[in-house]
């Protein structure tokens, strides 16, 4: 019964403390509009030149097709021999589309791989992965390279958009993981030197087809 | 004096005089200047801004009980334990008890200054588990065998010269290597760690009431796998981090990465809400989130220190801090070091044994100007003084000289006995603890209330 007891004195301890209020520090500030730069542009071109800025690697598809043509162009200069997918709707698409990849199914040796997202937030050029999909906590961080694939209909400008897109699709049943990644991992700890590629993925691909 | 205060004295006059660490500090503190304007930019009033998220941390902190119990509701209902903790030791029996009902011999951490505060890795070590850090800059310091330097940047002390040699020391990769090179070393290191580990300890950034959610923010992605791989997630978070909503991330993200480190956004901004869900992939069969006091509530207690619980820990306060930038972090031998850091720790730990950090300032404000939630840090540091010697924290000598001082003020006629040269030999030579930091006082001759009387033929 000892964590009990630990509960009740800490919260015996805060209401204690708290029964002496202090008042709101600035009540003239509250407020909902935002405090961030607004849209001035498509949030497609937006979202790519921040992406962009943040060391991404983006580009463009006006369809599937194309899609599968950029890809092929990579995989080839890449000369990627396994590449890790594990989402069954998005293999399927590309095995459609005469694409000449080797999958793999062990995470730690491949050299890249791709998942889908949640969406994309133009405002920041990040991309907002969730463990509800079947490439859960693991894929998009643990391999070298991740490559995204995304449809400009799940593009958001800001934030607070995306966390509303969660919530409305969701409930109260969120997934357990959500991740705002924007670029490649990135260390500046030794001399506030910017390294790119630390834990996380060196690279980050977004493909963005038009949807 | 006390053995602490004695100490950081000791310490401070050393590395004031340290024209190296001088540079590499600078240096640092000088590229993190550069890039925060870059960050602002994206907020159209970050006044505002800052404004919004005190009255958010506000709202979080006066309704604390309120919140920690939906907090616990909420992500108990998702599958995650939540463990009281109302000091280190209760935190690090709790930690014991897991790591051995897991078998644990290797665990992976990301960088949290929570852990460093109840001195987890020492804990671990004794209980014969492998403590790996995995933030660059922690594991850096760990290699090292010295805490870190800084809240947000561990390794800010050292020179990439530096890193290099001590990697040659204790890894035995070949000398002079660039940092690119000595980040890839550290990557190889630690890549199998997370696979092997069995448990994964975090700190949280932000605990959030309404979704039962903590979040986690880096640049590295050593966070979102040290809660990815292991079969067990620990997350050891102050009680303080509170916020009301899953909504105020969309402000406090953006608001931590540029006083943090001048980003728009940082890297990784992770929402962790449970375990593992039966429909998901991966993840942790287990979570843990051990909500820690250790002193919080004395804060709390005091209405007028309690804003030093709003704080998001971005490390602003730290860089702008003209003391902090000549003594450095470690000579404070405190876990949060800066301005925060001499706010916090008397009330964290105790008065009688802290009290000289608030009075090793300037109170030039340079801290509450630069603040990402505008804590008045240096209005803190005043009101610690005035509470260590309403404690009776104020050694005698301090006492009498004080009374002297009054009386000597309140009395027209006692100011004005003797001339310049005779105060001038009280303050330079009889009292000498004037002198020994500071160039000689020079008093006029006559005092202001003598000239008046003269020129007016009174």
């Amino acid at each position: 019964m000892k964590a009990s007891t630990a509960k009740e004195n800490i919260l015996r301890k805060i209401r204690q403390a708290l029964s002496t209020p202090v008042p709101v520090p600035f009540p003239l500030s509250e407020g909902t509009e935002s405090v961030f730069q607004p849209k001035t542009q498509d949030n497609e071109i937006e979202f790519a030149e921040r992406f962009t800025k943040l060391q991404g690697r983006f580009a463009f598809c006006a369809n599937e097709t194309e899609l599968a043509e950029q890809l092929q162009i990579l995989l080839t200069a890449r000369s990627w021999q396994h590449i890790y997918c594990v989402e069954e709707t998005l293999k399927s698409n590309l095995d459609q589309s005469a694409l000449n990849i080797s999958f793999t199914n062990d995470l730690p040796s491949c050299e890249a791989s791709i998942t889908s997202c949640e969406c994309l937030v133009a405002r920041t050029g990040s991309i907002m992965l969730s463990s509800s999909s079947p490439s859960g906590r693991t894929t998009s961080v643990y391999a070298p390279v991740h490559i995204c694939i995304a449809y400009t209909n799940q593009l958001v400008y800001d934030i607070k958009d995306a966390l509303q897109l969660m919530k409305e699709k969701y409930g109260a049943n969120i997934p357990s993981l959500i991740t705002l990644a924007s670029g490649p991992s990135r260390t500046a700890d030794i001399e506030k030197t910017l390294v790119v590629g630390v834990h996380g993925p060196k690279e980050v691909f977004c493909f963005l087809i038009e949807r | 004096m006390t053995d602490t205060a004695a100490s950081f004295i000791a310490k401070s006059t050393i590395k004031a005089a340290d024209m190296e660490h001088r540079r590499k500090i600078n240096f640092n503190i000088a590229k993190y200047n550069a890039v925060v304007p870059i960050g602002k930019e994206q907020f159209t009033d970050v006044m505002l801004a800052r404004e919004r998220a005190k009255n958010a941390k506000w709202r979080a902190i006066e309704n604390l009980d309120k919140y920690l119990e939906e907090f616990e509701k909420k992500i108990s209902e998702r599958g995650a334990k939540v463990i009281w903790a109302d000091t280190a030791d209760d935190a690090l029996a709790e930690i014991g008890k897991i790591c051995a009902a897991k078998n644990c011999t290797t665990l992976v951490k990301s960088k949290s200054m929570v852990t460093e505060e109840i001195h987890l890795n020492d804990f671990l070590e004794k209980n014969g588990i492998e403590s790996v850090e995995t933030d660059l800059g922690e594991y850096i310091q760990q290699l090292d065998g010295e805490p870190p330097y800084h809240i947000v940047t561990p390794a800010m002390h050292k020179s990439k010269e530096d890193v290099a040699k001590l990697f040659v020391e204790k890894l035995g990769v070949p000398p002079g290597l660039t940092p690119e090179q000595l980040t890839l070393v550290a990557r190889d290191k630690l890549r199998t760690k997370y696979t092997a580990a069995q448990v994964g300890v975090t700190g949280a950034n932000f605990i959030i009431a309404d979704t039962g959610s903590i979040a986690i923010t880096e640049n590295e992605g050593n966070a979102r796998l040290s809660c990815a791989w292991p079969p067990t997630h620990i997350v050891v978070v102050g009680i303080e981090k509170m916020i009301p909503s899953i909504n105020d991330l969309a402000l406090f993200w953006p608001l931590l990465s540029t006083y943090g480190t001048g980003q728009q956004v940082t890297v990784y901004n992770s929402i962790v809400s449970g375990p593992k869900q039966p429909n998901e992939k991966d993840g942790p069969e287990e979570m843990y989130v051990i909500l820690l006091n250790n002193g919080r509530t004395n804060l709390l207690a005091n209405a007028k220190t309690r804003e030093a619980l709003y704080c998001i820990r971005c490390g602003a306060c730290l860089n702008a801090c003209p003391v902090y930038k000549n003594i450095g972090g470690h000579s404070y031998e405190t876990t949060y070091s800066g301005p925060i850091g001499s706010v916090i720790t008397p009330h964290l730990k105790n008065m009688g044994d802290y009290k000289h950090l608030s009075n090793a300032s300037s109170l030039c404000g340079n801290c509450t100007q630069v603040c990402a939630v505008k804590i008045n840090l240096h209005e803190l540091l005043l009101e610690n003084r005035q509470e260590a010697v309403a404690q009776g924290e104020s050694s005698l000598s301090e006492r009498i000289a004080w009374k002297v001082w009054r009386q000597s003020s309140l009395n027209r006629s006692m100011m004005n006995i003797g001339n310049g040269n005779l105060k001038n030999w009280v303050v330079n030579k009889v009292f000498k603890g004037w002198t020994t930091h500071r160039s000689e006082l020079h008093f006029s001759q006559k005092t202001f209330n003598e000239m008046w009387k003269e020129q007016h033929n009174q």
